[in-house]
């Protein structure tokens, strides 16, 4: 046990895994970076250098720098899987899923119902999402309530290093196409993480703290976002119980909606746009399951009706934060 | 063995009398299915491959077990060239419960791994992709097989199909793509969506050979593929063929054509039909009797009757088993 | 009339990691006369829900922290009044003692993690409680059970190292100790055990086994008499009790909380002991690659094959001094077998208490512990 960022939690449950079964690969733009450049030929490691070191631990022929092809490359990770490879493709920000959308949704996503379970998909796609850089709306958002559509693929959000390391584990593990959700802002994120490989099951939440009062789901880097807020309002004793879903797809309504019958309220904290989303999902799935526990509306805290703002000003209006989670709370307490 | 000779002497009379049973049953097949689909029963789209067989059946006779062959949403004749079950390639088509697919795919998805035939795909030119990583497990795991990737004219516009080209030659992958180019993308002429009317020459562009051939010539598909896989089998890396050729019916059943100049069908049915070469040649050279070749029409007669009363009979999917095959927990 | 006085009731510090804790429920009323030992509250840490034991007698005069309140440890939860004291001069100790007040700084860094010594190639994690005042007396050493870790002492470890080290281990296949127990006998744990004392503790201790970790220790003293002063065997498997093989196989395979949480509220009397955090805690340890075959291994050779053999006859073998502590409700290892025993052996059941006694009991079993190794 030591403390691990997130980048290095995921770097290394990547090479235990790819120690554990050599039929794991890495494939995609820049995860060694420097391919044919005359320089080092492992010179990024991604543009965030999580995936640094690989290629010189496993080799060129486990380690492979694409071009810029997205579909190509998900199109040939997908064939690899069916293969028996169990391959990693890294879609660098998952803004790019529009490049390579029908082989992710329509290839491996059907690939085993659509042929009556003769294959096994065994993909994991590695991608970034989330604002917090500055860097726009199309390296900024948050699709996983677009990947959770799809029946067949599933997703996860790993909200810190230990929960990465254990998540990854489980998803290179997996027989079906996984689509892995890092967030961006949470590369330098420190905690203890075990030095031995283990693995997280899919669709078991996390309580991530206990209160009776309201129940406020997170998800992915709003869980720290939901703990400011909860530690804050612990502090006016209302006892906020924060669940981080951690899997959208399968995801752990139960344990939602255990908490809801507990305490009678729900915030959903969610960075993905207001429409569609996990937030509506869950807001759905509670109203339909649990309106009977339910003291008052629920409340969805999330960004805007908008694409994702370069200005710092801007972006920071758009990324949910602590006082609007506040905003919440007292207004499903009551004391506005 | 008692080997053919001249043009044709790579293959063994036994292979050549697979080869035409093949495309005769494929042709009879097709045939049916146009007449059962006219007269109901046949759930969704069906695209008939009657008139292409010399394609699929020219590069199945290249293939080993160890090979994948990634199909089209025309996907009847691969499937039946292939080595699929027939029987369940025609329960599939009607979406019955022991069909291929357990009548989740139906027409444009038949899909059979233990035969090497993957994918067939409704998402055109995907199958390219595809194919590129089952020839990088292939290679990764030394199994010594290659994929064959069958694309369509209207597929070789996609961009996928041109970005796996790209990486396929830059990681010289053991592939072949195959462009079965039959003159319409549903009713788009290839003449007026391909630039410069030939895909073959972008190949050059990708640093690989590129070939074209009569598709409708059992004998040049057979002898390009098989030069394509040698040189994929070598580590050489891919190779594409286009192979020209028409369909006899439309897009799907049911397609009035109208896009179709007059007269085009009858011509190649005519002057230019597969099996009708492949009964000149063989017997021209001697080397296979027309008495042969008639009897193994009967015997394809009877086969895809016993076929379509066997897929007609058979019943749909139970509905308890809906939910199956999403997951591969779900068993 | 005797000395009047006026004590504080503190929110006490249970475990290294403790920074706080929740007020659930208070247990007797204020005005109530209460003893030492009674029962006063239930206060809520992030691992658990314990009980606050009265340590003097008195008057409960006043109640300060209500139900819910979060306070930081050493806070006033209440005031206890010894002979005649008015109710100003219990108003003015309140104020003063709020005034004065400051909560401990909680460092980062105050939940360390475990050392690890080289034991003959294996990684054996400990952690060492200095004597807050040593007096050379021989130091204590706690192996935890089947499934455990070393955190699972958090309310003995610090208590006890008043006049003497403590010691507390991993056992092999546990904690942050190496993933490797060989065959999983106990000969190979104790072996572990005796290791990490030749190595970095102290040739000679007093040894307080739970469970599994009671039959560790006696195996420990069969083969190292001297090393070994004295035994307190807690929930003792190590006595030979016959251990419930479903619980041990369902613990072991479980893998979620809906799966784990039964099996860990059969060690309590009072099941919402088990709380959620417990159990992803033990979730989270359970999996470390290797665990769960360590466990099997383990639940083999030293559990399963042991769980009906009757072990008293080592015990009368043995002949440091002994104790045994039984939770009357024990519902993983039954306690039939605390009839019978040798009269040598001091045999103590606690009342209300399954198989977690120490945990559900702290002070009771600290007490337990202290009193019997002074006597030794």
């Amino acid at each position: 046990m030591s403390k691990k960022t997130y980048r290095q939690a995921i770097n290394e449950g990547l090479v235990q895994e790819m120690h554990r079964d050599p039929s794991v690969i890495l494939i995609g733009e820049d995860v060694a970076g420097g391919a044919g450049a005359g320089g080092d030929v492992d010179a990024w490691g991604g543009p965030m250098a999580v995936t640094k070191g690989l290629l010189s631990e496993f080799g060129p022929k486990r380690v492979l720098d694409t071009p810029i092809s997205e579909a190509a490359y998900m199109g040939l990770a997908i064939g690899a899987a069916a293969s028996g490879l169990r391959p990693v493709a890294d879609l660098m920000f998952n803004d790019f899923i529009g490049v390579c959308f029908d082989q992710i949704v329509n290839q491996a996503a059907k690939y085993r119902y659509m042929y009556g379970g003769q294959d096994r998909i065994p993909l994991t796609v590695r991608t970034m999402i989330g604002a917090g850089l500055g860097i726009s709306s199309q390296h900024s958002q948050c699709l996983y309530p677009v990947f959770s559509y799809f029946a067949g693929l599933k997703v996860v959000i790993p909200s810190g290093p230990y929960d990465a390391k254990g998540l990854l584990a489980s998803a290179i593990r997996d027989d079906d196409p996984v689509i892995f959700c890092e967030h961006k802002m949470l590369y330098e994120m420190v905690e203890e993480v075990p030095d031995e490989p283990y693995a997280i099951p899919f669709g078991e939440a996390k309580f991530v703290r206990e209160g009776e009062d309201v129940t406020i789901v997170a998800l992915s880097r709003m869980v720290h976002i939901a703990m400011e807020a909860a530690e804050s309002l612990a502090k006016e004793g209302i006892g906020c119980e924060v669940i981080d879903p951690r899997t959208t797809t399968p995801l752990d309504t139960e344990s939602i909606i255990e908490s809801v019958e507990e305490t009678g309220r729900l915030v959903i904290v969610d960075e993905a746009g207001p429409r569609c989303g996990m937030a509506s999902e869950i807001a759905a799935v509670v109203a339909e399951e649990a309106f009977s526990a339910l003291n008052a509306p629920i409340i969805k805290v999330t960004p805007p009706y908008t694409p994702i703002p370069a200005a710092p000003n801007l972006e920071k209006l758009y990324i949910p934060d602590a006082g609007q989670v506040i905003t919440a709370v007292h207004k499903v307490m009551g004391r506005e | 063995m008692d080997t053919a000779q001249g043009l044709i002497m790579k293959q063994s009379k036994t292979e050549l009398l697979s080869a035409y049973r093949g495309m005769r049953t494929i042709r009879i097949f097709e045939d049916r299915m146009h007449v059962e689909f006219a007269g109901g029963g046949v759930p969704g789209f069906v695209h008939l491959y009657a008139g292409q067989e010399a394609s699929a059946v020219g590069v199945c006779a290249n293939l080993t077990d160890a090979d994948i062959l990634l199909n089209t949403h025309r996907a009847h004749g691969p499937a039946i060239a292939r080595g699929a079950d027939i029987f369940a390639v025609a329960k599939e088509i009607y979406c019955r419960g022991d069909g291929l697919c357990r009548g989740r795919g139906g027409s444009a998805h038949l899909h059979d791994v233990k035969s090497g035939l993957w994918g067939a795909n409704s998402g055109v030119g995907s199958g390219v992709a595809l194919g590129c990583g089952a020839a990088l497990a292939a290679r990764n795991n030394e199994t010594g097989g290659i994929a064959v990737a069958l694309v369509g004219d209207g597929g070789a516009n996609q961009g996928v199909f041109l970005e796996a080209m790209n990486l396929a030659s830059i990681w010289k992958l053991p592939v072949v793509i195959m462009v079965e180019n039959n003159g319409y993308a549903e009713a788009t002429a290839a003449d007026y969506a391909i630039a410069g009317g030939d895909i073959h020459k972008r190949a050059a562009a990708f640093d690989m050979p590129g070939v074209v051939v009569d598709g409708h010539d059992y004998f040049a598909v057979y002898d390009a593929v098989l030069e394509a896989a040698e040189r994929a089998r070598a580590g050489h890396g891919p190779s594409l063929i286009e192979a020209k050729q028409r369909r006899y019916y439309g897009h799907f059943e049911g397609d009035a054509q109208s896009y179709r100049p007059k007269g085009e069908v009858e011509e190649y049915r005519k002057n230019r039909d597969c099996l009708k070469q492949f009964r000149q040649k063989v017997i021209l050279d001697d080397l296979i009797a027309t008495a042969e070749l008639d009897a193994i029409d009967g015997e394809v007669g009877e086969l895809i009757d016993r076929v379509y009363a066997d897929a007609i009979a058979a019943p749909f999917p139970s509905e308890g088993e809906f939910m199956q095959y999403i997951y591969a927990t779900d068993t | 009339m005797g000395d009047s006085n006026i004590i504080a009731l503190m929110m006490p510090k249970w475990g290294m990691a403790m920074a706080s804790g929740k007020v659930v429920d208070w247990l007797v009323d204020e005005g109530t006369q209460i003893s030492v030992g009674e029962e006063l509250l239930e206060i809520e840490t992030e691992k658990t829900v314990n009980v606050l034991e009265a340590i003097d007698t008195g008057t409960l005069s006043r109640i300060t922290a209500q139900s819910g309140d979060e306070l930081p440890v050493g806070a006033l939860l209440g005031v206890i009044t010894q002979g005649g004291v008015s109710s100003k001069s219990v108003e003015a100790f309140i104020l003063e003692f709020q005034e004065r007040f400051v909560p401990e700084e909680v460092s980062e860094e105050v939940d360390t993690a475990p050392l690890n010594a080289d034991v003959d190639g294996l990684s054996i994690a400990y952690r060492k409680y200095e004597a807050k005042n040593d007096q050379g007396k021989l130091p204590l050493l706690f192996i935890h059970g089947f499934g455990g870790n070393q955190d699972g002492w958090m309310y003995h470890a610090a208590e006890l190292s008043e006049n003497r080290t403590v010691y507390t281990i991993d056992l092999p296949g546990h904690g942050a100790s190496e993933k490797e127990v060989a065959d999983g006998t106990l000969p190979n744990l104790a072996k572990a055990v005796y290791g990490l004392m030749e190595t970095v503790l102290e040739p000679r201790v007093h040894v307080v086994g739970h469970s599994l970790g009671a039959a560790v220790a006696v195996e420990l003293a069969i083969q190292f008499p001297y090393q070994v002063a004295s035994l307190t065997l807690i929930s003792g498997a190590g006595a030979g009790t016959s251990v419930d093989k479903q619980y041990i196989e369902g613990f072991i395979s479980a893998n979620r909380r809906k799966q784990l949480k039964p099996y860990m509220q059969q060690l309590f009397v009072n099941s919402e002991l088990a709380t959620r955090s417990m159990v992803e805690d033990m979730l989270d340890a359970k999996r470390i690659e290797g665990v769960e075959e360590c466990l099997r291994k383990i639940s083999d050779a030293a559990i399963i094959s042991l769980g009906d053999v009757d072990i008293r006859g080592n015990l009368t073998r043995l002949t440091m001094p002994i104790q045994i502590i039984w939770g009357k409700e024990d519902r993983v290892a039954s306690i039939v077998e605390a009839k019978n025993l040798p009269a040598s052996i001091e045999n103590i059941i606690v009342d209300d208490a399954g198989h977690m006694v120490h945990i559900e009991a702290a002070r009771k079993v600290n007490n337990l512990i202290a009193e019997f190794i002074k006597s030794v």
